[in-house]
């Protein structure tokens, strides 16, 4: 049998290739644009213009990750759908997660790659003396703080690691549940599709595909009614800001991730015949 | 310990309100080599993929080395992959990196063997293969795993005629004396020689499945033999 660890790296693997395609994209494009507005003097004046690449390049990075979300759901789909994956021997459980769990923590290598390239793209303001003094006085403060034993009981209060905690855990769960949903809906439509006539099969995939997503549309809606009444302080839906809500938050994103995880599963071990 | 490594019991299998296959039984024993042979559409193929595990939702049973459950199943099984899960930029060295990874019965040092008897050098890319080529190197990493059953689903058809009787000539050296080997080709006349046993399926069942000695004890050569089983026009 394999390793779920040989599975997650192999499959890891094979996602990196398009991180590094959208880290290039997001360099290479922020340059362009960079020089660009330097050349044509549009937008970046004076000492704005040291700082020009890194804002440039914090303004691609939303587009670049919601292509990789894009890019990542694809790649999901293939892996599948793909003979070369699915002949290998180990359950369908842990291949499912195996692929999700790698296209997340892949989504977290490209946040770090672009952060990483904020840096360097900081770099260049480094040379003016207005910035350098600002960076200066931060430090120093950040300094006077740490070495005065009160730092990091301001910076919890400024920052409760609890909430970043359960934050950080919202966004991962919140990626799982897209990855979930649309898995279900392309398995689903896939394996309908085995049990009507091959005639029109794209047509009728189309149909599927509409009606699965107005169906979970509908029922998601009253999921949220329901949650809002069950729930008249409104903790648990988040309009009270609270350690709890975020927490009540990721409970029900886990909830949801599992049912969809476990039709999915269901399907691929079942119904779902890769090509 | 049973006989039987391969026992398939009462499979139908439907797809898109089609029978493809109907009520198979089939029993295929240790370390032969067996021909799969039918007309395009028989459902040779569909058969194949489901003793890899790969199609899904059949009626019945079937098992491999005793093993019924696909999982397990597939660890007992080594199949020709169109390596489709691959990219075209794929080194042939990756893919083998990729299965030493993942399947612990992978042979690395036959895997070498076999690649340089298929003339196949690491570094050539996927999208450098001809489809002979590519056919080689699917024949390669299947038979690099050490698995008792070894399935090959029209291995040879974008292989040379020379390069094809290099390579079913050496079949039996590859192989380990205790595993089978379960062709399934439209060349019937070149393998007949290393063949156990032939399996025909027709009129989505198996229609015959007889040992190669009591064809040629009949004083009929394998593809006469299978001719003759569609004498009446074939299936559809």
């Amino acid at each position: 049998m394999t390793s779920f660890k040989n599975l997650f790296a192999r499959m890891s693997k094979a996602k990196m290739r398009n991180i590094y395609l959208l880290v290039l994209i997001q360099l290479v494009s922020s340059l362009l644009i960079t020089i660009w507005s330097l050349i044509t003097s549009s937008g970046f004046r004076g000492d704005a213009g040291l700082l020009s690449w890194f804002i440039i390049v914090m303004t691609l990075m939303p587009f670049i990750d919601i292509a990789y979300v894009f890019i990542s759901t694809w790649q999901n789909e293939k892996e599948f759908d793909s003979q070369t994956w699915r002949l290998i021997p180990i359950s369908s459980t842990k291949f499912y997660i195996a692929n999700i769990s790698s296209a997340i923590v892949n989504g977290l290598y490209l946040v770090v790659l672009q952060l990483a390239m904020g840096i360097v793209a900081f770099l260049p303001a480094v040379f003016d003396h207005n910035i350098r003094f600002n960076v200066w006085q931060i430090s120093n403060a950040v300094g006077k703080e740490v070495s005065g034993g009160n730092y990091w009981a301001k910076f919890f209060e400024a920052f409760p690691i609890g909430i970043l905690l359960s934050e950080f855990i919202a966004f991962l769960l919140f990626a799982f549940l897209i990855y979930s949903i649309v898995a279900t809906i392309d398995l689903s439509s896939k394996t309908i599709l085995d049990f009507l006539p091959e005639r029109h099969s794209k047509i009728f995939r189309a149909i599927i595909i509409i009606v699965l997503v107005f169906v979970l549309l509908i029922a998601s809606g009253n999921v949220m009614n329901m949650l809002y009444q069950m729930d008249p302080a409104h903790v648990m839906t988040g309009e009270i800001r609270s350690y709890s809500s975020v927490w009540f938050t990721n409970f029900y994103l886990l909830i949801f991730s599992l049912i969809f995880s476990g039709i999915n599963i269901w399907l691929l071990a079942k119904y779902h015949e890769s090509k | 310990m049973n006989n039987s490594l391969l026992e398939i019991k009462n499979l139908t299998y439907k797809k898109n309100l089609r029978t493809i296959l109907n009520d198979i039984n089939l029993n295929v024993g240790y370390g032969k080599i067996v021909a799969l042979l039918g007309e395009n559409g028989a459902g040779k193929t569909t058969l194949i993929r489901i003793i890899s595990g790969i199609a899904k939702n059949y009626r019945g049973n079937v098992a491999v080395n005793g093993q019924q459950d696909e999982e397990a199943r597939k660890s007992q099984v080594s199949i020709t992959d169109a390596l489709k899960g691959f990219n075209e930029s794929t080194k042939i060295d990756e893919i083998e990196f990729f299965y030493e990874k993942i399947y612990p019965d992978f042979d690395d040092h036959q895997f070498k063997e076999l690649r340089e008897f298929m003339k196949l050098s690491g570094d050539m890319k996927l999208r450098q293969l001809s489809k002979g080529m590519r056919e080689k190197l699917e024949i390669a990493l299947t038979l690099s795993r050490k698995v008792p059953l070894y399935l090959l689903d029209e291995p040879f058809s974008g292989i040379d005629p020379l390069a094809r009787k290099r390579i079913i000539n050496s079949i039996l050296l590859w192989k380990d004396p205790k595993a089978t080997m379960i062709i399934s080709d439209h060349f019937v006349n070149e393998i007949t020689t290393i063949l156990d046993e032939v399996i025909v399926v027709k009129d989505k069942t198996i229609a015959s499945h007889i040992a190669a000695d009591d064809i040629r004890a009949n004083g009929q050569s394998i593809e006469q033999y299978y001719e003759s089983m569609y004498e009446d026009g074939g299936a559809e």
